[in-house]
């Protein structure tokens, strides 16, 4: 299985390479990491602005022609919240040069065009192209304003915001509307040399790749000092436990309910438990076999969607389901009665061995996908954890139904947040 | 029985293929190092298939529309269950799809390939049709129905289909119609899946990180114990279609935000199949690509013009029967997408496509194809459905170094022609 190889460059970009044969293509994923503080809404901007263009591929067309000249190069843009960390992402995916028709060094020019969209940005005036901050500007906007349509999405990013009020982690990776309209092309540049100077810089390579080769191409193309390798043990705050959880109800015209409930685990990426909690929420709701799925969606066919999703460096776990509007107290009856029986660890061997086959089997379908490997890989340096997929799946496999029972017993609930579409007045059936 | 083993230097691939006694051919392309299993079990049978001969017979069967797709859903039903919970058993995720000319049954798994590999040569071998079961499943594709008339996405291709065929069946939706539905029966599902589930009529694709000798033996043990007698060639009947469009342009009206715009030009050339028929598709999709694709001047006009996002898009489907190409997508005014496309279109029509896009167009697609063998799932798919045209989906990336600049202009001129295209816009409703 995947193994990663890390070593820091003179430019201090932290370079992390899987060579593997199986593949055709060569993915290389530049990431940018920062805290997620008050110019998270710049940050989110910034990689949208940055692939635009740059002083070399100054437009549209000519960048488009440049990748297609590149076999048809694929470039995408990515963002990621992980605990108190903001991160972006330039994504170059290139076919392997082996398998070209004829001889060309298309690893070389990849990585130019990376290295020119990052560090050679298209200026003006000591800014960044007004009409590309706009364009960027109005996109984004869309997107965050999008999310508004996607009720289930919105019912999540609501219950979160309510459950981390007042902290970083409330904040949607995407930005806020007010402050991306506030976003000016110089200020926004000013902000792009700091990030330069303080983030941390990743490059993920993965495919058919000859490790010296990748390192000696790399210290070539991104020259200069490129912020920070911080310590990456950073200590993030987890979800404090509450006496009684918070109820929070908001009304829109809405025919199906989205119910979004935050609970508090107490375990962080770090926990040697953590295997254990990953078994946990896989049983109570990462499945169709699981518990929340057959009781809530199956036996009371309450729900089309229920499931539960753990986030992981902030010692909190999510249960969410599409429900009728006047079902919420029912649904949350029959939630609380999965959470008790695992409290008591009344656990099925099937539930249980389908839980750890499907855990095992996503773990080790995410080696078939490099570019999704890659980020999942990020998540786990930046929260200091050493276990690599093959560790992690043979950790599941020692997984005891009394270390899932302890988790059991540490899950209190902390928000719950639903979107309706009546009235809810108590005393539902 | 032979073993046939194919190799792609320029893929650094290998298939191993194998054709059994009752007609069945089963192809295994291992992939080292890849964790998970994929296979697919499919015929040569569609929504098209409503008029064919039985072999031996003279005269063509009729049968109501949606059949095809009908069946799909009744092999999971077996005296003790449905199919996909076996599956789930194992841990791996089953799934079919009907289209017009092929219905494919289908796994995924990181464990027990085996286990499922038999299981899915038995489960669709092995049918259990019943009068109660075929009633009751009349309800449910009654709402997929439903499901489909409401996607303003799936609207837009079906509309353009109507345009552009007076009669082929390809005009008509796969899953038939609530009355189409109404009229099917056992004794329709018995026939139809007697003369179009015939191994000969059907191909077996896996691929993983396997033994491909291991593969294709299973496969024989497991179809030798099924005993089918061999049959005959199946006669297709299609009724005559003229060469012309149907209509030029069709407006329609659905609860949308943006309008949503496509083009369709009708294929000519007809009759083509193997290596002849790969390189028409292959000549086809990179004049689409140079005329529509990322690096035209058109589509960068048009996205700064903010006339289309990156929604918008172009295919080319070439059977030996019919083809087309299609492009959809939003806009705020897709009249005017239309007006730019046309002009376009005339005047690459008299300077030809240069060399550079030509070049840089053939170079896209062949990163294209190397990104999809990174899906082997989509790889195997993509092999079983060329199979049954004798087209070898493998050939693709050195049929794209063959084409020439003369070759693709020609093309441009002969299919891109607006006397063979309809337009189709979904409006928003007042």
């Amino acid at each position: 299985m995947s193994t990663w190889q890390t070593v820091t460059t003179k430019s201090n970009l932290q370079l992390h390479l899987w060579p593997t044969e199986k593949f055709k293509t060569t993915v290389l994923q530049l990431f940018i990491a920062r805290p997620l503080d008050a110019d998270y809404s710049q940050f989110a901007l910034l990689p949208h602005v940055l692939r635009r263009g740059s002083a070399d591929f100054p437009d549209a067309l000519s960048l488009a022609r440049r990748l297609d000249d590149l076999y048809g190069a694929s470039l995408r843009v990515s963002t990621h919240k992980f605990g108190d960390r903001h991160v972006f992402g330039l994504e170059l995916e290139l076919a392997n040069e082996q398998f070209l028709p004829k001889p060309s060094p298309l690893l070389r020019e990849g990585l130019t065009t990376l290295a020119s969209l990052l560090l050679h940005p298209l200026l003006e005036s000591d800014a960044f192209r007004a009409d590309y901050v706009q364009q960027a500007q109005e996109a984004q906007i869309r997107t965050v304003q999008g999310i508004f349509n996607d009720k289930a999405y919105y019912a999540q990013q609501r219950a979160v915001a309510e459950a981390f009020r007042g902290q970083p982690y409330a904040r949607l990776s995407l930005g806020a509307v007010d402050e991306l309209a506030a976003v000016t092309p110089a200020g926004l540049y000013q902000f792009y040399q700091q990030v330069l100077a303080q983030g941390q810089f990743h490059l993920f390579v993965s495919g058919p790749i000859e490790q010296e080769q990748v390192r000696e191409l790399c210290e070539q193309t991104f020259t200069g000092r490129l912020g920070q390798t911080a310590a990456t043990d950073q200590t993030v705050a987890l979800l404090a436990p509450v006496e009684t959880g918070q109820t929070v109800l908001e009304k829109q015209d809405v025919s199906q309910g989205k119910l979004a409930m935050v609970y508090h685990t107490g375990l962080g990426f770090n926990d040697p438990l953590f295997p254990a909690l990953m078994v946990y929420n896989g049983i109570l709701g990462g499945f169709g076999h699981s518990k929340l799925f057959q009781n809530v969606r199956e036996r009371a066919s309450l729900a089309y969607s229920c499931y539960s999703s753990l986030l992981p460096e902030k010692g909190a776990l999510l249960v969410e389901a599409g429900i009728a509007n006047d079902k919420l107290v029912q649904t949350q009856q029959i939630t609380a009665a999965q959470l008790a029986a695992l409290r008591q660890g009344d656990i099925t061997e099937e539930e249980w061995d389908k839980t750890i086959v499907a855990l095992r089997s996503g773990l080790r379908g995410l080696e078939d996908r490099p570019a999704y490997l890659a980020v999942t890989q990020l998540q786990r340096m930046l929260a200091g954890w050493t276990l690599d997929n093959e560790a992690l799946v043979k950790a599941l496999g020692q997984v005891t139904l009394e270390q899932v029972v302890a988790v059991a017993k540490a899950v209190t609930l902390h928000t719950v947040y639903f979107l309706h579409g009546q009235d809810q007045s108590g005393g539902e059936q | 029985m032979d073993v046939r083993r194919c190799t792609y230097p320029l893929l650094a691939e290998t298939t191993y293929s194998m054709e059994l006694p009752s007609g069945l051919t089963v192809i295994a392309m291992p992939r080292s190092g890849f964790q998970r299993y994929y296979a697919v079990f499919m015929t040569k049978y569609g929504s098209n298939d409503s008029q064919f001969i039985v072999p031996g017979q003279t005269q063509p069967t009729e049968v109501p529309d949606g059949i095809a797709h009908f069946l799909e859903h009744q092999l999971f039903a077996k005296p003790w269950g449905s199919a996909d919970e076996r599956f789930a058993a194992w841990g791996a995720s089953p799934n079919a799809f009907t289209s017009w000319t092929r219905t494919g049954y289908l796994f995924s798994t990181t464990d027990n390939f085996n286990d499922c590999f038999r299981f899915l040569i038995d489960y669709v071998l092995e049918p259990y049709f019943t009068v109660e079961g075929t009633e009751k499943e009349k309800g449910i594709i009654e709402q997929e129905i439903g499901m489909y008339d409401d996607d303003p996405g799936w609207q837009l291709t079906i509309s353009l289909l109507q345009a552009l065929f007076h009669q082929h069946p390809v005009r008509r939706d796969i899953v038939g119609t609530v009355e189409s539905v109404r009229q099917i029966n056992k004794q329709l599902l018995d026939d139809c899946y007697r003369t179009f589930y015939h191994p000969s009529n059907m191909v077996l694709v896996a691929t993983g990180d396997f033994d491909p000798a291991v593969v294709l033996d299973m496969a024989a043990e497991q179809v030798a114990n099924k005993r089918f007698v061999a049959q005959g060639d199946i006669g297709r009947v299609y009724p005559e279609e003229p060469v012309t469009i149907a209509q030029s342009v069709v407006t329609r009206q659905m609860h949308v935000a943006l309008p949503l715009f496509g083009m369709g030009f009708k294929e000519t050339e007809l009759g083509a199949s193997g290596a002849a028929l790969l390189r028409q598709r292959a000549v086809t999709e990179l004049v689409l690509e140079a005329v529509l694709g990322r690096s035209s001047e058109l589509y960068q006009e048009l996205y700064a013009a903010g006339l289309i996002d990156t929604d918008f898009g172009a295919f080319y489907v070439g059977q030996p029967d019919h083809g087309y190409s299609l492009l959809q997508g939003e806009s705020k005014d897709p009249a005017r997408v239309r007006e730019a496309i046309l002009v376009e279109l005339q005047r690459l029509s008299r300077t030809g496509l240069d060399e550079a896009a030509f070049v840089r167009s053939r170079k896209a697609l062949y990163g294209s194809c190397l990104r999809n063998l990174n899906i082997p799932a989509r790889v195997a798919n993509d092999v079983a459905d060329c199979f049954f045209d004798q087209v070898d989906y493998l050939l693709y990336p050195e049929v794209l170094a063959e084409l020439t600049l003369a070759e693709a202009n020609a093309r441009l001129r002969q299919h891109l022609d607006p006397a063979q295209a309809a337009f189709a816009q979904i409006l928003p409703l007042e």
